[in-house]
């Protein structure tokens, strides 16, 4: 009866009393105990519902929670060995509020460690499987909330993106993921990677989902400094208004796309113009430029968050860190170091705010930018080995919003000819998740995303 | 800006050693390569004209962001909780080896 | 031949005792408590923890700014300091790097400072700013046991300009620092607790002879090039010593022809000397950056005038109101200065209503500790009072004891007639002890000069 239902069904069939949230709760345990041990999304399980919250926007709810949201009591990893048997003595404001609203923590996913990645492969407890292929990568670094949500080992869940670290996998995996902007969640809680760019997000089945989710989580935190005081939206409400936006479309962000890729993004304009949006040619900045900001900014913060390891207070001596950490360290040091400051962060930080500029310039014209999160579908594991600075070369169209904090909502678009899972992705202007949420439900409602998520149910049998 | 020499192994070590890490033989070699083929492709920047731009320190539309002295500390952690991660605690500290 | 030049630059670190800590509720000045209970994910340094800054911390530090005649920036942020150490559990310390609270700024010593006439002199503060303090380690056996209740206290640093040539000055500096601290309330700066912590850098340097005077002088000089910083200091004398002994180490290093090596040395109060700690390696690459968890601050000339002007009035500026206004002694407004509450209650005694023009007498009372303070204000005066009335002289008495002194002193009187006046002080004493003070010491005076003119 649950299989496949999104958290709306869900939460109906719970209010209809159709269901218990024990039966809600074990339905996935089963399914985890079933098919976790092949495809490797779950690092800690719980074994039971404990919310005391029965009318919450969530109650009810089993969420698959990324591991590097401090769960207080409940082992938090990152995916790294450094952090193996670390158990936060405090919960993170995201998962605080989520407790509020009444969720039920189903466990803690794997990622790529440190979420240094754009495949889950670098995790210290081995790779998540792309359900739909288990020989090819579910994308990362929230690789397992995104496997999990694709194969329903998880009705939603919770992941984090510092540079495409939700809107990837979720395009990999073939489900929708929600990049808020930068400040909208509150850091509170979740294991630094890059300070100024990490935004906690929901990874879902539908975008109405994404929209109850984000409500429960949004918000200022007087705990996190850069969270903002921008008022949260009725964001379900809003969503179902009748609105009519203007997409963007920069040939920049259509350079060295797979044929099916820009074949699928194409038809997605010409649908989007079909619901009557209207499209505008812009130009933007090459994100080549956003490569190097991006790899110069987020491994120098990386190198810094990375300093407090020290294996004192908590965790494994430094000797257990893996070598992206290290890569990403190393290099970080040295754009930092005396001498360079200037040279590469500095000129980093100066680039950044032409990126920004360059975002807002373009959004007085256009309510969104369309384009794709990633230029390949999943790739098989092993293959990111090839590259020095993989993960940043394959997040090149992400960062552009990352370096800027804007947001970007990812949505799936079909299978390409190996019947891998493909998605565009929406960029709007600061704080306009209701518009990103509005125009994502009206695609929705127009195309079921290709029947893309249903049948993402039937990988695993 | 011509290309990158190849970082040398006492320029890593130093990276290191700031760093705080560890490397065994091989990753010294595998970092100097990749080190330097990164550094080499971020130089792009150099192409950008950023006179009289000001650098972004951080994205968000914020300043003089504070909290009131004396507020309640509602995070205050037990001995038992500060403790629960550490590896070496005697007597209410945590202990290392001496460095001084 | 050579000379040798002191070069002193100071570093001092003052803990503000504001109720919270630098960047989280956890409570401050908890001295007594037990090891590593009072910390929070944040000043554990735990994973995911952000810091968000105490309010009240970053006023403090512009009043110190203001106080030392600094320039406050409009704008301002914080900073990420990196290095390891255990007692740092971030593995850096939030601080300030290139855009400091206060800029620029300067103490003045005039001639009434002090216990000693000193020339003018002016010594400049480069900057003071705002960062957080590190745990606790205390070295013993073969451990080092780290208590991180101190982590995340909020610490001033003031730092001067290498502007001291020598110890006396460095002293005199330090002490009014120390006391311009307390009159603003804003840290305990107790040197044994550590809550005010000193540490000098000191380097010499050397001038041709025929230079000497002008050169000692002068603030524009080529600076030495090594210097070395003493930390373990806590107190004011040590502090003198301390670089006494480094300066005439260094000049003997200096005559053999060697540099000092650019090192931290720790004082040993014990033995008197300074030992190697750590080398200095040219500085430390800290790897600056802006703190990407603090939004920066800008700072309005309204706030900065509002703060200006809830400091209190300075214990220089109170030294010379006192000389003025209460025609004091240098030296005895100074002591009266020393600290805000005696100066504060010397002033209400003196301004009060049933005492005039006795401001001079007060202080000496006070001073001389003839009544003591620990009396409420009125009960003060009532006990001065008492003190200061002009004592009843019983007229035929003196007459009497006059006349049997000079009969008894021939040989001072024989001086007073022959020009020595002052003789005329022991006749004084003579009559009063003899009287057992139950005289006017002014009316005695006038008597025996009467006497003697005969």
């Amino acid at each position: 009866m649950v299989l496949g239902k999104t958290i709306t069904e869900i939460r109906n069939l719970l209010k209809t009393k159709k269901i218990s949230r024990e039966e809600v709760f074990s339905f996935f345990i089963k399914r985890i105990e079933k098919y976790n041990p092949n495809i490797n999304a779950f690092l800690t399980t719980l074994r039971k519902p404990e919310s005391i919250v029965s009318d919450g926007l969530l109650s009810g709810i089993p969420l698959a929670v990324k591991d590097n949201f401090c769960t207080k009591g409940i082992r938090t990893t990152a995916s790294a060995k450094v952090l193996d048997n670390f158990i936060p003595p405090y919960e993170s404001t995201t998962t605080s509020r989520l407790k509020l609203a009444g969720y039920e923590l189903l466990g803690k996913t794997n990622m790529d460690a440190w979420a240094h990645g754009s495949s889950t492969e670098t995790s210290d407890y081995g790779p998540t499987k792309n359900p739909w292929d288990t020989s090819r990568s579910p994308g990362g670094s929230s690789g397992g909330t995104a496997a999990a949500v694709s194969a329903y080992l998880a009705p939603a869940g919770i992941g984090s993106e510092t540079a495409g670290s939700i809107r990837q996998p979720a395009s990999w995996s073939g489900v929708v993921g929600l990049k808020p902007t930068y400040g909208r969640v509150s850091r509170y809680g979740v294991i630094a990677m890059g300070s100024s760019l990490d935004c906690p997000g929901p990874i879902t089945r539908s975008v109405e989902d994404a929209a109850i989710i984000l409500q429960a989580i949004a918000g200022k935190d007087p705990h996190d400094a850069t969270s903002a005081s921008v008022p949260v939206e009725d964001y379900v409400l809003k969503m179902k208004e009748k609105k009519t936006y203007t997409i963007g479309i920069a040939q920049e962000y259509f350079e060295g796309l797979d044929e099916d890729i820009k074949k699928s993004l194409e038809e997605a304009i010409k649908i989007f113009e079909k619901m009557g949006f209207k499209t505008k040619k812009i130009s933007l900045l090459s994100p080549q430029y956003s490569i190097s900001v991006y790899t110069i900014i987020q491994r120098a913060e990386v190198m810094s968050n990375l300093a407090r390891y020290d294996g004192i207070r908590y965790g494994n001596p430094r000797s257990f860190f893996g070598s992206e950490a290290k890569r990403r360290g190393m290099l970080g040091t040295y754009t930092l170091s005396y001498g360079y400051y200037d040279a590469f962060f500095k000129k980093a930080q100066k680039v950044r705010t032409l990126i920004i500029n360059d975002f807002k310039r373009v959004f007085k014209d256009v309510d969104f930018i369309i384009g794709t999160p990633t230029p390949i579908t999943a790739l098989k594991l092993g293959e990111f080995e090839k590259y020095s600075f993989f993960g940043e070369l394959m997040d090149k169209f992400n960062e552009p919003a990352a370096m800027s904090g804007i947001p970007a909502i990812s949505l799936p678009t079909g299978l390409d000819r190996n019947d891998l899972p493909m998605s565009i992705h929406l960029m709007a202007n600061y704080f306009r998740e209701s518009d990103l949420l509005n125009a994502s439900y009206q695609f929705e409602k127009e195309t079921d995303f290709m029947g893309v998520i249903k049948k993402g149910i039937a990988n695993l049998k | 800006m011509s290309d990158t020499k190849k970082l040398t192994k006492e320029e890593v070590l130093h990276l290191a050693k700031l760093a705080g890490l560890e490397l065994s033989d091989s990753e010294i070699e595998k970092n100097s390569e990749q080190l330097s083929e990164t550094i080499d492709f971020i130089k792009n920047l150099e192409e950008l004209d950023t006179k009289g731009v000001a650098p972004t320190n951080s994205v968000v539309d914020l300043s003089n962001v504070t909290f009131e002295d004396g507020e309640k500390n509602e995070r205050q952690l037990s001995q038992d909780e500060a403790f629960s991660n550490g590896k070496n605690v005697k007597n209410n500290v945590f202990v290392v080896e001496r460095i001084i | 031949m050579k000379n040798y030049i002191p070069v002193i630059g100071l570093e001092i670190h003052v803990e503000l005792n504001t109720k919270s800590g630098m960047f989280c509720q956890c409570a401050n000045g908890m001295h007594e408590a037990e090891p590593n209970s009072q910390v929070c994910p944040v000043c554990l340094g735990l994973p995911g923890a952000l810091p968000v800054p105490n309010k009240k911390a970053m006023e403090w530090t512009i009043k110190i700014g203001k106080a030392l005649n600094c320039i406050i920036s409009k704008h301002t942020k914080f900073d990420r300091k990196h290095y390891s150490y255990p007692d740092l559990p971030k593995g850096y310390q939030i601080s300030q790097y290139d855009e400091p609270i206060a800029l620029t700024g300067y103490l003045e010593f005039g001639k009434n400072h002090g216990t000693y006439k000193n020339e003018e002199k002016k010594f400049r503060i480069h900057r003071v700013h705002l960062e957080e303090d590190t745990g606790k380690l205390i070295h013993t056996g073969d451990d080092t046991r780290i208590d991180f209740n101190r982590s995340g206290v909020p610490l001033a640093e003031i730092v001067t300009e290498p502007d001291f040539s020598s110890s006396s000055d460095v002293k005199m500096f330090l002490e009014e620092l120390h006391t311009i601290i307390r009159y603003l309330d804003v840290s305990e700066a107790d040197l044994e607790k550590g809550t005010m912590r000193m540490e000098p850098n000191i380097s010499v340097r050397v001038v041709e002879s025929e230079k000497l005077k002008a050169e000692s002088q002068s603030t524009d000089f080529k600076l030495p090039n090594y210097k070395v910083e003493v930390k373990n200091i806590n107190s004011f004398n040590f502090v003198k010593r301390a670089i006494d002994f480094e300066v005439a180490r260094h000049i003997e290093l200096l005559e053999k022809g060697e540099t000092p090596v650019q090192e931290t040395r720790g004082w040993n109060s014990e033995k008197g000397i300074t030992y190697s700690q750590r080398t200095k390696e040219g500085a430390h690459d800290y790897r600056y950056f802006p703190e990407p968890d603090i939004p920066p601050f800008n700072f309005s000339n309204e706030y900065i005038d509002e703060v200006k002007k809830s400091l209190p009035e300075l214990p220089s500026t109170r030294l010379n109101h006192f000389v003025n206004e209460y025609r004091l002694k240098p030296i005895d407004a100074f002591i009266l200065t020393r600290d805000k509450k005696t100066a504060d209650y010397f002033e209400s005694i003196a301004t009060n209503e049933h005492i005039t023009n006795a401001g001079q007498t007060v202080a000496n009372v006070i001073i001389n500790k003839k009544i003591s303070t620990s009396l409420s204000v009125e009960a003060f005066i009532t006990e001065f009072l008492k003190l200061t009335k002009p004592i009843e002289t019983n007229r035929a008495l003196l007459d009497t004891t006059v006349s049997s002194i000079l009969t008894a002193n021939k040989k001072a009187v024989t001086e007073y007639k022959s020009g020595k006046v002052t003789v005329i002080m022991f006749l004084v004493g003579q009559v009063m002890r003899e009287m057992k003070g139950r005289a006017d010491a002014s009316i005695v005076r006038k008597a025996l000069e009467e006497k003697l003119q005969v």
